[in-house]
């Protein structure tokens, strides 16, 4: 190893932890942080407990090796060429240093990962290895090997070319279903193979590798045919054990090292390319363009000459031909919603199927329940628009690149915030009335509940839209400021929490009436009144996001701009 | 993605007789598929293979079938409610039952094969040239039940085939170990071989990538059923 490098990585390794440390001031960050130690602390404090002995039997560990080893070297075939940091390239591969030494400076972060992780698995299940340090030892060695293994597998990858890449994946796919196969039968008794394929008839689908004299005397086709017409204890020597499964494992890290170091592969060009890929494709997903750098090409859409898409309602038209052009987005959401609704039709029906088998139906209570059902089913195709929300981007989420240039538009943001949310909403509505035709097909509702169930729909989808737009919003003018992040966690957390929050006026105002309120109107007008909530909770959202476009400037939010 | 392509200037080539192909594909497997890939599909190339596969099946069928089983098998037909089924009928829809059994076979193979070609290896030719490679193979199968009818004549044994097998007919039928044994016959062993030519040559591929995927399926997943199941 070059002390040069060396020192680089030592330097490297300070400034990130540094970095690190100094990110926990941002709150979004330390709660992140604070989740993941206190996960790590409670495990340490239920250490004992027997799940963790569970954990750590035979058949698992094994299982875990597999995936670790297998999931290695597949990473690596994958990943074609090894992934520096964009400075490394300029700066390492122009230095007079061998490729071994560049090897071993990419290995070495990854050698400290695997002493970090050796000593939280030796610390977790401490209580159940009879020498602890020795478990931590060999899975630190073991997490070494396979590092060795991933990047002789980046480095063969990125040697050959696409088309043996593309065949080598299969096989390598294929060998490890069947290495999957043959452990999950050996260690857990776990039988994947159908019992039908232990018949003789079976041995067709293998011809002409099969005797199909013997194929054919299965009895299945015959009536077919017919119908046509432990665990050991420790070895005296205690110490020669851990020692042999030291030099073992050792022995697996030496050879696997041997093995990656002698390749002659350039590592360079392919280093390059990846390295580059890798880091224009981060770049996209911090300035939110999520998706690969493919070019589209599409043809001009004029605007039509109806009043509704004049002014403000240009937007709509735009959101409108980008929803038509996504086709993958809109293909999803189409099979997503024709499962969904095949699902609610077929409940509908095997309800009524049952119902017609019991005779009329008579009875306030039966009637009841037959009501209370159709509610149901309609609360479900509400759910929808909570999936259905994120597969439609043709809101703030696209358009937040193009705040600066909404800015300059001649429109009001309360005109402006309602065009933006209005083609998503309108997706979703028309993805719930695929849901609706059926329920209607089945259901007889009293009309003004059927209307207002019919208004119920928008509600939803407008309170839903209004408040992933606020995010949306909130996200693109931190771009649009210089500050892009991807959405944390935690913020995402929080907007989906906030999503079902916004009904909470509407719900508890629903629970209250239906108490005090009864009779044949009690029902309708208890949701009618929460409707109305709803719908004013959704103009204030609207508001909202309107007031929020209206403050966005763009010389406050620049970098160094004072207070944004 | 590779293609068979064909140079129109070119002259096609003298298609060699049906006979020929048969009889070449024993000695020179390679040139036989070669010549299969450059040219048109034609029926005839699988079709009689087939034929012969399904009539010495047919005949084989009858030899290793004792008295015994073939009245157990028809005394089922009776209990089943078919009491009207002839013996002589019986037959019949055994040697259908075997002539179907070919057929349906030789159609799902080539659609392994093809699907082989067209996923894992990235190679794009017809399904009637994957038929035509299955339905070649046949001779060998023929060839086999030939070697076989002679082997149970010979020893006396019914359930004797060139495997492996054979050194061990003191395990018991239900044994996995002897059924894994009669896995590892010649013929079957040797007709893996030719799909694994043909599917080189038709995809345009190292023999060894295709070896790995029609060993892989053709001897080593069956046997893992085998043993797994």
């Amino acid at each position: 190893m070059n002390r040069a490098l060396l020192y680089l990585w030592w330097a490297l390794l300070r400034r990130r932890a540094w970095h690190c440390c100094r990110a926990l001031r941002r709150p979004t960050t330390l709660i992140g942080f604070a989740y993941v130690a206190g996960l790590v602390g409670f495990l340490f404090y239920f250490r004992g407990h027997e799940i963790f002995a569970q954990l750590v039997r035979r058949e698992v560990l094994l299982g875990g090796a597999l995936i670790m080893l297998c999931g290695s070297v597949f990473k690596g075939f994958l990943q074609r060429g090894l992934v520096f940091e964009p400075p490394d390239i300029e700066f390492v591969f122009t230095s007079p240093f061998t490729q071994r030494q560049i090897l071993l400076y990419r290995l070495l972060p990854q050698y400290v990962y695997a002493v970090i992780q050796g000593l939280v698995f030796g610390a977790l299940f401490a209580p159940h290895f009879r020498q602890p340090w020795l478990a931590a030892a060999c899975m630190t060695l073991f997490q070494a090997a396979c590092f060795h293994l991933a990047t002789a597998a980046a480095v063969f990858g990125g040697a050959i070319s696409e088309r043996l890449h593309y065949r080598l994946r299969w096989m390598m796919l294929g060998g490890f279903f069947l290495l999957g196969a043959l452990y999950l039968r050996a260690a857990w008794e776990i039988e994947l193979v159908p019992a039908f394929v232990r018949s003789p008839l079976a041995q067709l689908f293998f011809y002409p590798a099969a005797t199909l004299p013997d194929a054919t005397a299965s009895p299945v086709l015959h009536r077919w045919i017919l119908g046509l017409a432990g665990a050991g204890g420790m070895s005296p020597p205690a110490l020669l054990r851990p020692a042999l499964y030291l030099a073992g494992f050792g022995l697996g890290v030496m050879l696997s090292l041997w093995g990656l170091l002698q390749f002659k592969t350039s590592l360079f060009e392919p280093s390059l390319g990846t390295t580059t890929r890798l880091a224009e494709e981060r770049l996209r997903v911090r300035q939110g363009r999520a998706g690969s750098a493919g070019k589209m090409r599409a043809r001009s859409a004029r605007l039509p000459g109806l009043p509704l898409f004049q002014g403000v309602g240009a937007l709509v038209w735009k959101n409108l031909v980008v929803a038509r052009r996504s086709r993958r987005e809109l293909l999803v959401a189409f099979a997503f919603v024709a499962v969904y609704s095949t699902f609610l039709t077929a409940l509908l029906w095997k309800f009524h199927q049952l119902s017609a088998q019991t005779g009329p139906v008579s009875g306030a209570d039966a009637l009841y329940v037959k009501l209370t059902f159709h509610l149901g089913v309609a609360l479900f195709i509400a759910t929808l628009a909570f999936f259905l929300q994120r597969m439609f981007p043709f809101d703030f989420r696209r358009d937040g690149r193009h705040l600066l240039g909404f800015r300059t538009l001649p429109m009001p943001p309360l005109a402006l915030a309602l065009a933006e949310v209005a083609v998503p909403t309108l997706l979703v509505l028309a993805s719930q009335a695929v849901g609706l035709v059926a329920l209607l097909i089945f259901a007889r509702f009293p009309w003004p509940l059927l209307v207002l169930l019919l208004l119920g729909y928008p509600a939803i989808a407008l309170a839903l839209n209004s408040v992933w737009n606020l995010h949306y919003l909130l996200a693109a003018t931190r771009q649009a400021a210089g500050r892009a992040q991807s959405a944390s966690p935690v913020g995402t957390l929080m907007v989906v929490v906030l999503s079902f929050l916004v009904f909470f006026p509407a719900a508890w105002t629903a629970d209250r009436l239906r108490h005090c309120l009864t009779g044949p109107y009690g029902l309708s007008i208890t949701v009618g009144t929460a409707l109305a909530i709803q719908f004013a909770v959704d103009f204030l959202l609207i508001l909202a996001l309107a007031e929020l476009f209206q403050r966005f400037e763009i010389s406050r939010e620049a970098p160094g701009g004072g207070h944004g | 993605m590779p293609d068979v392509i064909l140079d129109p200037a070119a002259p096609p080539p003298a298609a060699t007789p049906l006979l020929a192909k048969l009889a070449n594909l024993l000695a020179c497997p390679g040139e036989v598929f070669e010549e299969l890939a450059a040219a048109p599909p034609r029926m005839r190339n699988w079709l009689v293979p087939t034929l012969l596969v399904a009539l010495t099946s047919v005949v084989l069928a009858t030899t290793l079938t004792p008295k015994g089983q073939a009245a157990a098998a028809f005394g089922q037909a009776v209990e089943a409610g078919k009491a009207e089924i002839l013996p002589a009928q019986w037959q019949m829809f055994s040697a259908m039952t075997v002539t179907l059994a070919a057929f349906a076979a030789t159609g799902w193979s080539a659609l392994v094969l093809w699907f082989i070609g067209r996923v894992f290896l990235n190679a794009r030719f017809s399904y009637w040239k994957a038929v035509e490679v299955v339905g070649l193979t046949g001779s060998i199968v023929v060839l086999g039940a030939v070697v076989t009818a002679l082997l149970v004549a010979a020893s006396g044994d019914a359930a004797a085939r060139p495997a492996l097998s054979l050194f061990a007919t003191r395990l018991p039928a239900e044994n996995p170990l002897r059924a894994v044994l009669g896995g590892l016959n010649v013929f079957h062993l040797w007709s893996t071989a030719l799909l694994a030519i043909g599917l080189s040559k038709l995809s345009g591929v190292s023999f060894k990538e295709s070896a790995f995927w029609v060993f892989g399926y053709w001897l080593v997943f069956r046997l893992a059923l085998m043993v797994l199941g």
